[in-house]
């Protein structure tokens, strides 16, 4: 208890720093309100527009969860096809390059044109953000499968079935859930920036339509909060996967010892 | 110090100073859109010399659905911008000092389109029937109909690149549209779709629109640029009502979605927005105390700002 | 397996190198002419220098890799081989019974017996306090038991052990040789034990192969003149010194020739 205690103390008491400086700050320097609002006000637009905002945290959790969980899916599979052959790699890896490099604002409009708008286009556009670590992640532990063991295997005359699911996958896992770590975060900012161009507005909101709008209504300390907001879900799917991971390789995994 | 330098040098600076003063001044003026027949006059007066005649250098700079406009003017990164009054309301609320020197349209040209085959009689009719509205989230206009007559019904989606083609798409029958009354429902009869239109001003709704404004520190300390521009639009408007061509033609040169045509349809519909007895008697742009009082009384009602906030402090007739 | 003399069981596999060449990617010549002979049964060391290409041969012993020249045999070609790295190559999100049982496994043997066989193997590396564990949580010693039980659970007629016990400390390593010895004269199988430590190589083996730098030839066999029985006092013996010095000097000049 103490020990926790103890590990939390540095970061929290510098994020109570940092906010009493900033309340200071507006207030010394007289800064207007849709500017630059104190924490004290951003706080209050908080708890003022609790439903709404929770209701949108809602919304975009459900797009990014779906895009992440897709990521997941489709990218360990696509990962593992890739390394199964070095002529698939070569006629499918620049193209995942592809989908992460093209900006997601130029595509979003694209999505809406052909998925409509709500969850789906929202959630397409979290799954094109995050899959491709998780598809470079699978490739890498994929490939960094311990020679011997895949002598042993071969010495014992194992299928590739066996090969693939008893030795390289549980190898790899490591290695992709360092993938889905970052992915993770990457799905929320891929739904939130989806959400500029694809959510509804009105009342089935998502977190990225409500900032557009507290932007363009200049309430400035509305906008952070729902910029708050966003951060924690980031935080909370990272937290969910890191978990995950924890339990999952704990027992074995140097990355996860030592805790 | 020598007196025969000193006298040049005091000669020199007269000179500079004289020349400054003859020099125009040089300000931005950002839109808040693409150039349309709603800033016919500004181009007008550009075009037609009307700025320059009045000693200012205008650059204008294009909008567009996301440009903050009346934000840059606030934070002075613009010396003028174009803007809702609402939005004025708004901002001044959140402690943005800006005040409106020139409003263009005295009835709002704002409103919502359906195609002409629909059913819906007016708005609340519409909004009962339900379907999906594009528009651009955090209008003001919506929260008043929110709050006269529900938006449960609707789907609201937001207004962004593809919402002509959205509105056009003959597989959707129950789809409305933000609009300015004369711009949209143009474009889209010329793209065959005969639209209907419904003002938003008659559901009691009616602010200033395409409002010039300007930061208020630098207005109270120096009124002469706002007075100037105020004229000079007086003059480009005028030019633009009488003959809309010119300027016309200047903004489909910057605006390829709209074409020459609809622009000068869309310049003959708008003009009865622009006049009203208030610029008959006292010149266009002209803006009166009560109207503002009107609108901020709403805007409180409806929550967007918090308290009233005296009317003229957001506008002045410079 | 029916009765029989517990010293001639004749479970192995014998193991016949003929000129055997093995050149890498690069021209890097690994093997240049290796060729000897290990009986069914018996236990042979194979010494060399470091680096002399001594893994390489046990691949190719194995089947796991093959020669640019020459032939390899195993008689009859279908036993089954065990391999020991010198690393224990464990799977470490497995306990130590299912990594024992991983080989059968592998060979489809269902589940209630392998686990008895898994069982049985870890008893006789001594490990059955530890089956339960994870390979994280086990010392190096007993990581390369572990190895030894998953190599020893299939009941090979041929095992492989590339210096299994060159990372660990000395006395570990006695004990587990004089182990390993034990197991050797209780299953019979062949065995081919790679090192570069000239008294492991006196102490288990009855025949030592002792190879050239790279690329490598055999320099030299000799049988070990020593009692069939190992135990922990033969270090001491005076014949074990004469082997030791007698192997040494093989090296030596198997390191210094060209």
């Amino acid at each position: 208890m103490i020990r926790a205690l103890r590990l939390a103390a540095p970061p929290v008491l510098a994020f109570v720093a940092l906010n009493l400086v900033w309340e200071a700050a507006t207030w010394a320097f007289e800064v207007p309100l849709y500017l630059l609002p104190p924490p004290s006000r951003i706080a209050a637009a908080l708890f003022e527009h609790a439903g709404t905002l929770l209701r949108a945290t809602a919304v975009t959790c459900r797009a990014a969860v779906a895009g992440f969980a897709f990521s997941a899916l489709l990218g360990v599979a696509a990962g593992v096809l890739i390394a199964s052959a070095r002529w698939i790699e070569r006629a499918v890896y620049p193209f995942t390059v592809f989908l992460q490099t093209v900006p997601l604002v130029a595509i979003a409009p694209l999505l809406v044109v052909w998925l409509g708008f709500g969850t789906r286009p929202v959630a397409v556009a979290a799954f094109i953000v995050s899959v491709f670590p998780v598809i470079v992640n699978t490739v890498t532990g994929m490939r960094s499968t311990d020679p011997a063991l895949l002598d042993l295997f071969r010495l014992y005359r194992a299928s590739s079935g066996a090969r693939l699911f008893k030795l390289r996958l549980p190898s790899a896992l490591p290695s992709i859930f360092a993938g889905l770590r970052v992915a993770a975060g990457l799905a929320v900012i891929g739904a939130v920036v989806g959400e500029f161009v694809a959510s509804y507005a009105g009342d089935d909101a998502g977190i990225g339509m409500l900032a557009l709008t507290y932007s363009r209504e200049s309430h400035t300390d509305r906008l952070f909060a729902v910029v708050g907001l966003a951060s924690s879900l980031g935080l909370a799917l990272f937290g969910a996967v890191s978990l995950a991971s924890h339990l999952t390789l704990r027992r074995w995994h140097a990355s996860e010892q030592d805790r | 110090m020598r007196t025969r330098t000193l006298i040049a040098m005091l000669a020199l600076a007269a000179a500079a100073v004289n020349t400054a003063a003859q020099a125009p001044a040089k300000v931005r003026l950002q839109l808040n859109w693409l150039p349309e027949p709603e800033f016919g006059g500004i181009y007008a007066a550009k075009l037609g010399g009307a700025f320059a005649r009045h000693g200012l250098d205008v650059e204008i700079l294009k909008g567009g659905p996301d440009v903050p406009a009346v934000q840059m003017a606030a934070a002075g990164r613009v010396e003028f911008a174009v803007a809702a009054a609402d939005e004025v309301v708004s901002l001044r609320d959140k402690g943005a000092d800006v005040v409106a020197i020139f409003a263009t349209y005295q009835t709002s040209p704002q409103g919502i389109m359906v195609k002409a085959a629909g059913e819906a009689k007016d708005i609340p009719d519409l909004l009962a029937r339900g379907g999906t509205l594009i528009a651009q989230p955090g209008l003001a206009y919506l929260k008043h109909l929110r709050r006269e007559f529900g938006l449960e019904k609707m789907k609201i989606v937001p207004y962004g690149s593809g919402a002509l083609a959205q509105f056009l798409d003959p597989a959707r029958s129950d789809v409305a549209m933000q609009c300015f009354v004369f711009a949209e429902p143009l474009a889209a009869r010329r793209q065959g779709v005969e639209p209907r239109v419904f003002l938003v001003a008659d559901t009691g709704f009616n602010p200033y629109t395409a409002v010039v404004v300007t930061r208020g520190s630098s207005f109270r300390a120096d009124p002469g640029p706002a007075r100037r521009i105020a004229a000079a639009l007086r003059e480009g408007w005028r030019e633009y009502l009488d003959d809309p061509g010119p300027a016309n033609r200047e903004m489909a040169r910057l605006n390829t979605a709209m074409d020459l045509a609809t622009f000068a349809e869309a310049a003959k519909a708008q003009a009865p927005l622009i006049e009203s007895e208030d610029t008959r008697r006292a010149g266009l742009g002209t803006m009166t105390e009560a109207r503002w009082k009107e609108l901020i009384g709403q805007l409180a009602a409806l929550e967007v700002i918090r308290a009233p906030i005296p009317a003229r402090d957001c506008f002045a007739n410079p | 397996m029916a009765g029989g003399n517990a010293s001639d069981r004749g479970h192995g596999v014998a193991v016949s190198l003929r000129d055997v060449d093995r050149v890498f990617d690069g021209g890097v010549a690994a093997l240049d002419g290796v060729s000897f002979e290990v009986a069914p049964s018996e236990f042979v060391a194979v010494l060399g220098p470091s680096g002399c290409g001594k893994s390489t041969l046990l691949r190719l012993i194995a089947g796991l890799d093959r020669p640019q020249g020459g032939a390899v045999e195993r008689t009859p070609a279908a036993g089954q081989i065990a391999c020991v790295f010198q690393d224990a190559h464990l799977l470490p999100w497995r306990r130590v019974l299912a990594n024992v049982a991983l080989p059968l496994e592998l060979a489809g043997v269902p589940l209630a017996e392998r686990e008895r066989r898994a069982r049985a193997a870890v008893e006789r590396v001594g490990l059955a306090d530890a089956a339960d564990r994870y390979p994280a949580q086990l010392s190096g010693g007993m990581r390369m038991r572990v190895s030894l039980a998953r190599a020893l659970v299939t009941r090979p007629e041929l095992l492989l052990l590339d210096e299994p016990f060159a990372a660990l400390d000395e006395l570990t390593r006695h004990r587990l040789d004089e182990d390993l010895h034990a197991l050797w004269r209780r299953d019979r199988m062949t065995v081919v034990f790679v090192t570069h430590s000239v008294s492991e190589a006196a102490f288990l083996g009855r025949r030592a192969v002792v190879l050239t730098r790279r690329p490598a030839r055999v320099a030299s066999t000799v049988t070990l003149d020593l009692p069939a029985e190992r135990e922990g006092t033969l270090r001491s013996d005076p014949a074990f010194f004469a082997a030791v010095r007698d192997l040494r000097a093989r090296l030596e000049d198997a390191e210094a020739s060209p």
